[in-house]
């Protein structure tokens, strides 16, 4: 019993975290990649991949990417499997948006309010984004971003949260930028 | 008796500082203030004042509190301290304001009777216990009770014994009743009850019969009119979106309220389809769409539902048609960025 | 996650290399007053505490929570006029707006306890340094209560908010198993000018409890180490 907790331990210790360096290509799954902006840190850990300039619970750029057909957008502790919204390929970006605002509520955001809707470029594809009202569960008012793109039935996303409070519009401008350097293979 | 229960109510002494009691009082005092402070919280007077109205024609009211919470489901929520939170996806479901009512006046005889402590009691002593504010299901401690998620939480910690809701169905129909609403809406108002609700007010064909018998009991009278919700029709469109991003099958509740007649529930129901995609939805969505818009209340949104049907199925030209009117009848849609992109691609 | 994994995780905590309870300063944050007058404002602490029962469910108990609140701001002031500072107290949790500021000092707090005191997920950017701020917006405490600093007291049984959850079981790192109850706190100093944190503490001990007089000095004692007025 001891050792099954030690080796929990070591595997959680062992958390790929690792600071981006200004400029380097971080490929984020499914041939997408992301050009970092300095202050970034990568944290990856039980699936979630996601960058952070203040640390969990501030401002996080969550990637979901790959995601197919009958799939969640992610995992969330607490939630069993079948209680998540799943992706349908045959989904519209107005339905992706609804997708998102209930999978963050899922993950016990509240009143996540989207909008408005328009396409954006997500790298040579064709994307669309959206921008963000919520809250967390302790009531911390947020904002935030939105970027995606369904190509062949299969969904990449990112979102951007952060405290509405100083830490949106002291990040959002590199989140931006990040957005823009998106390349998809 | 019913007036015994009412003063009762309205006059609590000081629980003692180390009871379960007090306990409960120290946390549901806290769960209040957070709902007071909540982003979830709708505050527009009218709307908190319909339903306050309401709960004053029931019972003495000078020392509730009722808070609106924006969000889907139906759910209704008495604190053991009085504060009444009432779910806007209720004020969506009932059909009219003596549906309304019973549902109201039933909670708060559960709060007259001081159902719920009883429960808490019941709870503490139990070993292997579930639902305190969202414990052991999530692992976390006695969080904020910010959102509505945690409120709902809140009210699982208090649900009822099958004794307990046959209490609640007799004073809330007396209580409803003298204050001139119409007993055959009980009945029919837990037909509207969702799972989650029932499971906190189990509700068996046993009870439902209970409740007609007693109906069957009430004296012969003249009955209010039972208007339906009059300050709810700002937020229908906000609201129906919500139910329909639940990502639950929300056909059932939508097919309700489409009896409705009203433009935005055949709306809801289109959408309600043409979510769910099974075979032949879409076909009924494609229908529920156009009868929409065929109510006086044509709602703009059935065009873009009708377009983004089309689109998928690849009807371009059906897509096409729909898209620019929808633009022609909101031109200030929200997403008509997307709408322009969708009409430049087919 | 459930509480068999945070248990398992409760018996690796001597094994990670987390710092014990040690304040924080941030660099080059030196105190300064805007007048002759020491005052800061103390936002309502943010305490809860509740016992285990027989059953196994978290009982809150109202006279535990209300002597630990009363003993913490008592205390506080106490300290504070000692050292020549006025306390104004701040009843944040009437005012949406404050309280606002009391939950972003709930999450920058959170996010410090995980990547300051938790080395091995440090931020390399930050890296051993408190440098974290609540921005600009803390100026309406300073307008309102008219202090230079504010002193912000979380002290729960366990956090829940989201971000957190993807860590969870790190997370669960900062609660310290004690003998039938678990605590974890934290304090921060903000600076209302600036709204940097120029002070931090997380709050560790297994003897405190802040349900006694002598017992709860000790505790704020605990709490306010190094704090740097």
């Amino acid at each position: 019993m001891k050792r099954a907790a030690l080796l929990l331990c070591l595997g959680l210790m062992a958390c790929a975290m690792h600071s981006m360096e200004a400029g380097e290509d971080g490929t984020v799954g499914n041939g997408v990649s992301a050009r970092a902006e300095p202050g970034f840190a990568q944290i990856h850990l039980a699936g979630m991949r996601y960058w952070t300039q203040h640390g969990t619970g501030l401002d996080e750029l969550a990637f979901y990417t790959g995601i197919k057909d009958g799939q969640p957008l992610f995992r969330t502790p607490g939630v069993r499997i079948g209680e998540m919204p799943v992706y349908r390929a045959r989904m519209t970006p107005n339905d992706i948006q609804d997708l998102v605002v209930a999978s963050l509520g899922k993950k016990k955001m509240q009143n996540v309010r989207a909008g408005p809707l328009r396409p954006c470029p997500f790298g040579s594809a064709q994307g669309f984004c959206f921008d963000l009202t919520l809250a967390n569960d302790e009531g911390l008012e947020m904002r935030g971003r939105a970027i995606a793109s369904a190509r062949g039935g299969v969904l990449d996303l990112l979102v951007f949260t952060a405290p509405a409070q100083f830490y949106f519009t002291q990040v959002s401008p590199a989140v931006d930028r990040i957005f823009a350097s998106i390349q998809v293979k | 008796m019913l007036t015994l229960l009412l003063m009762a109510g309205a006059a609590r002494a000081q629980p003692q500082a180390d009871s379960d009691e007090a306990g409960l009082a120290m946390q549901v005092a806290k769960a209040e203030d957070d709902i007071r402070n909540s982003a979830a919280l709708v505050r527009d007077p009218a709307l908190n004042d319909y339903v306050k109205s309401i709960v004053c024609r029931l019972t003495l009211c000078a020392a509730l509190r009722v808070y609106v919470v924006e969000a889907p489901g139906l759910n209704v929520l008495a604190l053991p301290n009085g504060a009444l939170l009432v779910w806007t996806g209720t004020l969506l479901r009932m059909d009219n304001e003596a549906e309304l009512a019973h549902l109201l006046a039933h909670e708060l005889a559960h709060y007259q009777h001081k159902h719920s402590l009883d429960q808490y009691h019941r709870m503490l002593d139990t070993s292997g216990v579930v639902a305190l504010l969202g414990v052991a299901a999530s692992g976390v401690g006695i969080g904020f009770v910010s959102t509505p998620a945690s409120m709902a939480a809140l009210g699982a910690s208090y649900s009822h014994s099958q004794s307990q809701e046959r209490e609640a169905d007799k004073t809330g129909l007396e209580m409803a009743a003298a204050a001139g609403y119409d007993p055959a809406a009980a009945p029919a108002l837990w037909r509207a009850a969702d799972a989650d609700f029932l499971k906190r007010h189990p509700s068996g064909e046993e009870r439902l019969a209970a409740l007609q018998e007693l109906v069957q009991q009430m004296p012969a009278r003249t009955w209010n009119s039972s208007a339906a919700l009059p300050v709810t029709a700002p937020y229908l469109e906000r609201w129906i979106g919500e139910e329909l991003r639940r990502d639950t099958d929300t056909v059932a509740l939508f097919t309700h309220l489409a009896v409705s007649g009203r433009g935005l529930c055949r709306y809801g129901l289109g959408e309600a389809y043409r979510k769910r995609g099974l075979a032949g939805d879409a076909a009924l969505a494609a229908s529920w769409f156009r009868a929409a818009l065929a109510a006086p209340d044509a709602p703009p949104l059935a065009w873009r539902g009708l377009g983004l049907l089309a689109m998928q199925n690849g009807d371009k030209p059906a897509a096409r048609a729909a898209f620019a009117q929808y633009r022609v009848m909101a031109p200030d849609a929200d997403d008509r960025a997307m709408i322009d992109y969708y009409l430049a691609q087919l | 996650m459930d509480r068999r994994i945070i248990a398992l995780l409760f018996l690796c905590a001597p094994l990670c290399a987390c710092d014990a309870a040690s304040p924080r300063l941030a660099d080059s944050a030196p105190i300064t007053w805007s007048g002759a007058a020491k005052t800061i404002v103390l936002a309502t602490p943010d305490i809860e505490l509740s016992e285990l029962t027989a059953g196994g469910a978290e009982a809150p108990r109202a006279d535990w929570t209300k002597s630990a609140v009363d003993l913490t701001r008592a205390n506080i002031a106490a300290t504070l006029a000692a050292r020549g500072v006025a306390v104004a107290a701040a009843d944040t949790s009437a005012n949406a707006q404050e309280s606002q500021l009391v939950k972003l000092n709930s999450a920058v707090g959170q996010a410090i306890l995980l990547h300051l005191y938790y080395s091995p997920i440090k931020l390399p950017q930050k890296g051993a340094a408190l440098d974290w701020t609540l921005g600009p917006g803390v100026a309406l405490l300073r307008g309102k209560y008219h202090g230079d600093y504010a002193l912000f007291v979380h002290l729960r049984d366990s956090y829940s908010s989201t971000g957190r959850q993807a860590l969870m079981g790190v997370a669960a790192l900062l609660l310290v198993p004690m003998p039938g109850g678990f605590q974890s706190g934290f304090a921060s100093l903000v600076d209302l000018r600036t709204g940097k944190i120029v002070w931090f503490n997380r709050l560790l001990s297994v003897n405190g409890d802040l349900r006694n007089a002598d017992d709860a000095r000790d505790t704020v004692g605990e709490l306010l180490k190094g704090l740097p007025l």
